[in-house]
């Protein structure tokens, strides 16, 4: 499974119990459209850091990095070295 | 059959001055009905004043429209116009009110010393109940002062815990099931110190701090929050009722604030207040109706509905810590008069927290803006003012 078919997976799950709206996308912005609260971040950050063995400082949590699901993935992407496409 | 409006010549009663019994005792004088309003503290406010609750939720929908009309929407405008700190606010899918506390004390103060038909008593407790044929017939009332007996045509419970009900008869309430909430409130932060995300990255270095024995096992579910001002920030312990200690509690917001002040932006932050501890589910009664989980989610609508919901299922579990489930977009619920009807005594209701519903259902119509929507819509029914109540619930 690519790094955006798993952050999406759990994207839906933890933003939208399974139900995203009709215009979601990977680009989708999760911040602007309230989808994305501090309880919500808080679950992803351990997901994605459980998942892929990645450490978030406490100045890696800005709003860039989690706006939207390819922003997510840009992210995990640079904390596995450049050009993994897998995890 | 439940009564559309009050009879006889006494008061109605409503006991506990927090946001359900302000609002219930509003509309009961607004619509001409003597009414007494009696608090045991020595000030009104309720959890939003003295636990130091600053967003308010329950007064907007999805879209930031009003929820209920009437009182919850003059409080809005009232706190709006009251400080220029007060906003409108959007948490994730939400939309809240950030307040002062104590302007909301000074702002429902003021409110209520205006109201002509309105007495409001503080300092005061219910001594004694009594009744039989389903009805309450006494009541004796008791301060520092002075003691006071009624025979009221109605009373009502906002005192959050249920206590006028429990002593009636203990086995008409449920136990509470939720954690409770301790807001600790700083100051001399940072403006962007908390800026989300920056509270979570906050929040996750206090657990590992708390994992590696750094800072208190209290400290574990804290949530932090930015503040009203821009130099303040509010910080939620959360925890079990009978485990709560007030001297302890005070030790470890000392060592969270020296600990904190390691943190970037924290540096000058000093302990401006530390708030009573905020009680989320006080014990629940056992109604003429039970509001459901499957009602919420069901968006369901009640003949007898005395306001709207709509805030997310927020549980704060016992054991299992925070449990957040958002109610499917736009959904509006009804809150039925059948679920503050006490089950079998025809002049008896509670508002606010303790209406008769499911823990799950609870966690979602307890918050501060809906429960002023419940204590109004209670208000009006009372006072036999309701447009929107025609029938029974769950016909």
């Amino acid at each position: 499974m690519t790094i955006h078919e798993t952050l999406r997976g759990q994207v839906l799950a933890e933003c939208f119990d399974g139900q995203p709206p009709a215009d979601f996308n990977d680009a989708y912005d999760l911040i602007e459209h309230g989808h994305m609260d501090s309880l919500r971040l808080m679950g992803l950050v351990g997901f994605i850091e459980q998942h892929y063995g990645l450490q978030f400082g406490i100045n890696d949590l800005v709003p860039k990095h989690f706006r939207s699901i390819d922003a997510m993935a840009d992210y995990v992407r640079q904390g596995l070295g450049d050009g993994a496409a897998q995890a | 059959m439940i009564n559309s409006a009050v009879a006889g010549a006494g008061p109605i009663l409503v006991v506990g001055a927090g946001a359900a019994g302000i609002a219930c005792a509003l509309a009961c004088a607004q619509a001409g009905c003597k009414t007494l309003l009696a608090e045991r503290e020595g000030q009104i406010g309720g959890t939003v004043a003295n636990a130091l609750i600053h967003t308010i939720g329950g007064l907007f929908d999805d879209a930031g429209e009003s929820l209920n009309p009437g009182l919850p929407t003059v409080l809005t405008e009232r706190l709006l116009a009251a400080d220029p700190n007060t906003r409108r606010r959007r948490m994730g899918r939400v939309q809240v009110l950030n307040c002062d506390p104590a302007v909301y004390r000074r702002v429902v103060t003021d409110w209520v010393a205006a109201e002509a038909k309105l007495e409001c008593l503080t300092d005061t407790e219910v001594e004694a109940i009594d009744g039989q044929a389903g009805e309450v017939e006494w009541l004796r009332l008791r301060s520092r002062r002075q003691q006071i007996e009624l025979q009221p045509a109605a009373v009502v419970d906002a005192t959050g815990d249920a206590l006028v009900i429990r002593q009636l008869d203990p086995a008409l309430v449920e136990p509470g099931d939720a954690l409770a909430g301790l807001v600790l409130v700083l100051q001399g932060v940072a403006a962007d110190a908390l800026q989300f995300p920056r509270g979570v990255a906050i929040a996750r270095a206090i657990r590992s701090a708390v994992a590696d024995d750094a800072l208190p096992k209290e400290c574990a579910t804290l949530w932090p929050d930015t503040g009203i001002a821009p130099d303040q920030a509010y910080l939620k312990f959360n925890m079990q009722r009978d485990a709560f200690d007030a001297e302890q509690m005070r030790q470890v917001a000392d060592r969270l604030l020296a600990w904190l002040r390691h943190l970037p932006g924290l540096d000058r932050a000093s302990i401006r207040q530390l708030g009573v501890l905020g009680v989320r589910d006080g014990g629940r009664i056992q109604s003429e109706y039970r509001l459901t989980e499957a009602d919420l989610l069901a968006a369901r609508r009640f003949p007898d509905a005395v306001c709207q919901g709509c805030w997310p299922i927020e549980h704060w579990h016992p054991q299992q810590g925070i449990q957040m489930h958002y109610l499917p977009p736009g959904t509006r619920y009804d809150i039925p008069l059948g679920a503050l009807q006490v089950r079998g005594i025809s002049n008896l209701y509670a508002a606010g927290k303790c209406l008769g519903a499911e823990p799950r259902a609870q966690a979602s119509a307890r918050v501060a803006g809906t429960c002023w929507g419940m204590g109004a819509g209670l208000g009006q029914v009372l006072a036999g003012s309701n447009p929107r109540r025609a029938g029974r619930s769950g016909e």
